[in-house]
């Protein structure tokens, strides 16, 4: 079973440091990386990539150095870059093609491979034509398909349902729930919904830190009783908006009803519920949400 | 690793402005050459001939005085056809090959405006024994080689500009990697380190030397066509710009002015791909590479004449310049010995070498 050891990784661009002495243990499963932009996610990706170097600490496979092991390690790696590069005048046939030559995958193989990744992602139908054609959702799904052409052991996916519909994103999950077995994959999303039902374990990812981590019961139960829910009328709700952190605002009449993540009881009558992924990552990543929140206020 | 190879020199020779800037330029060397078959005239025995007509009399008439040439060969064509001047009204010849020869290389004509015969005389004293003397040394083969005079003037031109064009095509080569962020998932991919970058350099070079090979036969094909083979055992000396070191014959001559247009491309390539592996975007890549080009330029025409470093550093800065893929070509133009030939190829291969190995060390290991 395969295992992957991050052994205090740090990573600083000049005088800022995008990932701080980050240890982690991986094994077979998915795991989830929940992070705000800028949290550090796709650093700590690249480092597990091999494409960026640690400042500090060590990556190691089943005990070997990554950089060690060079091209052997790369053979067992599938990566979706967050900003997924390709060549527009490419088919995606041969897109994929050229990629599974990179792969070092067998001529005689690669055809019925790459056939199967078409089919799987359901380009096959516009396997000839040129990418630059393709919509912002089939370009993400190519970008699955050449991660996944070497049947990878560690499966490194950075946001990789940007740009899809809802239909695309949960057909995507299932992608990712069936391959699992034997395999170590990463997501990386802010997300919350993208891991939420498949990801072993979620990973809290904030200023280039591990905030928490486990699976998504653990880390729930972690905020147990800081979630709270009771009706407020239309004013009301507005100025609670203002005060707490409100993960969702739902009208039943004349009245709303009001889901708030807070460590003390926001009012008189709130009774406390069970708290969900997306209540956790507000609960952790509230500065940022208040930050938008002040945007998108200032903006309207 | 065949796929690979193939699909680095598809992403090369995709490239429309390369093809678009090569078809330009053959199609001018084309019409230029056969613009001159059409305007080139000859007269013989007080009968001018135009045209492709016109050469082959020239070609027949210089026949008659091939081999060794000797001061009684060059008696005999004055005696016969006396000096070659240009008709004052419509410019045209009036003369042939073997007279406008004589008249060239023998006489004051090209200090005179080349109107009036009466004003041509043979050269006398040091004239005599600095211009005309050596070539009557006995070495000396003469045989018709207009075309190929003219042939090794438009091939120096061709390669410049094919230069030009290869930059074009292959500053991309990593930085549109980078550009486009497929870099990433290429350096994550089993191959993507090592060989697939090996495989990128050699289709560079690959298409390079292609690319320069069937410019270099295009040409041979239509001054083939136009001027047949005559002439190219003649003396190369024969030829308008041959100083220095250089082989015996105009084929030999030709040959290896082609063979020094391959190696500065081979140069270019590699020190291109040097440059484009440190560039995140092509546009800066290609004019980073286009000043590199003309950097010994600058050199050769304003520094050195200057002795800007002292007089040993500026010789040792000159020949470096002279070994860079846009003096390389002209070398035979210069008066340089073999072995500072030989000198200029080291150092062309060294460069060349050490830009596509920083190239593929600075690719395997960037990370933007």
């Amino acid at each position: 079973m395969p295992e992957l050891t991050l052994d205090r990784i740090t990573k600083h661009f000049k005088n800022k440091i995008a990932v701080d002495n980050v240890s982690l243990c991986l094994k077979e499963g998915i795991y989830g990386f929940l992070g705000a932009n800028g949290a550090g996610k796709t650093t700590l990706l690249r480092m597990i990539c091999g494409v960026l170097k640690p400042t500090a600490g060590e990556i190691r496979y089943d005990g070997a150095e990554i950089g060690r092991l060079d091209g052997d390690y790369r053979c067992m790696l599938g990566y979706l870059p967050q900003d997924f590069g390709y060549y527009p005048d490419f088919s995606a046939r041969r897109y994929l093609e050229y990629l599974a030559a990179c792969k070092a995958i067998p001529r005689d193989l690669s055809r019925d491979k790459v056939q199967e990744m078409l089919r799987l992602t359901g380009l096959e139908a516009d396997q000839r034509a040129k990418i630059k054609t393709f919509s912002g959702g089939m370009i993400r799904r190519l970008g699955i398909a050449q991660a996944l052409l070497n049947d990878p052991e560690i499966l490194i996916l950075d946001e990789p349902t940007s740009g899809l519909d809802p239909k695309e994103r949960i057909r995507f999950r299932n992608i990712i729930s069936s391959l699992s077995k034997g395999r170590i994959i990463i997501l990386s999303t802010h997300i919350v919904s993208d891991v939420e039902f498949i990801a072993d374990k979620i990973l809290l990812m904030k200023q280039g830190r591990i905030e928490s981590q486990g699976a998504v019961g653990e880390i729930t139960k972690d905020i147990e009783g800081r979630v709270w829910e009771y009706l407020a009328d239309q004013e009301e709700a507005l100025r609670m908006n203002d005060i707490f952190a409100v993960s969702n605002l739902k009208n039943e009449g004349e009245k709303v009803r009001l889901r708030i993540v807070s460590d003390a009881c926001p009012r008189e009558g709130a009774v406390p519920v069970h708290p969900g992924l997306e209540d956790v990552y507000l609960y952790h990543f509230e500065e940022v949400s208040e930050h938008v929140d002040n945007l998108e206020r200032r903006a309207l | 690793m065949w796929t690979i190879w193939k699909e680095e020199l598809y992403k090369i020779a995709s490239r429309k402005l390369v093809w678009l800037g090569v078809s330009l330029l053959l199609a001018f060397v084309t019409f230029r050459l056969y613009s001159e078959q059409n305007t080139y005239s000859s007269t013989i025995d007080g009968k001018t001939y135009r045209g492709a007509e016109a050469i082959k009399k020239d070609q027949e008439l210089t026949r008659l005085y091939a081999g060794t040439l000797t001061l009684d060969k060059v008696k005999q064509i004055y005696e016969e056809y006396g000096f070659f001047f240009y008709d004052k009204d419509d410019k045209t010849r009036l003369g042939n090959y073997c007279n406008w020869f004589i008249s060239k290389e023998f006489t004051n004509f090209m200090q005179t405006d080349g109107y009036d015969p009466g004003q041509v005389h043979f050269y006398t004293g040091q004239d005599w024994e600095f211009n005309a003397e050596p070539l009557l040394h006995g070495r000396i083969r003469f045989d018709y080689i207009y075309g190929w005079s003219d042939l090794a003037e438009i091939y120096l031109m061709t390669i410049i500009v094919l230069f030009i064009l290869l930059i074009i095509g292959l500053t991309p080569l990593f930085s549109e990697e980078y550009q486009l962020k497929t870099a990433d998932i290429l350096r994550t991919t089993r191959r993507g380190r090592q060989s697939g970058i090996w495989m990128k350099i050699l289709a560079a070079l690959f298409f390079s030397v292609v690319l320069v090979l069937a410019v270099t036969a295009y040409l041979w094909g239509i001054y083939l066509d136009v001027y047949g083979t005559q002439g190219l055992d003649a003396s190369s000396a024969l030829l308008s710009f041959a100083y220095g070191y250089y082989p015996e014959t105009a084929a030999g001559f030709l040959v290896f002015l082609f063979f020094l247009g391959l190696a500065g491309a081979i140069l270019l390539t590699g020190l291109t791909a040097g440059v484009s592996a440190f560039c995140q975007s092509p546009f800066l890549a290609l004019v980073i590479s286009v000043a590199g080009f003309l950097l010994p330029v600058f050199w050769i025409k304003v520094f050195a004449p200057t002795w800007i470093l002292g007089p040993r550093l500026t010789k040792l800065v000159t020949h470096f310049m002279a070994s860079m893929p846009v003096y390389l070509p002209q070398n035979p133009g210069f008066s340089f010995s073999g072995g500072q030939l030989i000198l200029h190829l080291c150092i062309a291969l060294a460069v060349g070498t050490g830009g596509i190995l920083l190239g593929y060390r600075r690719y395997r290991s960037a990370s933007h």
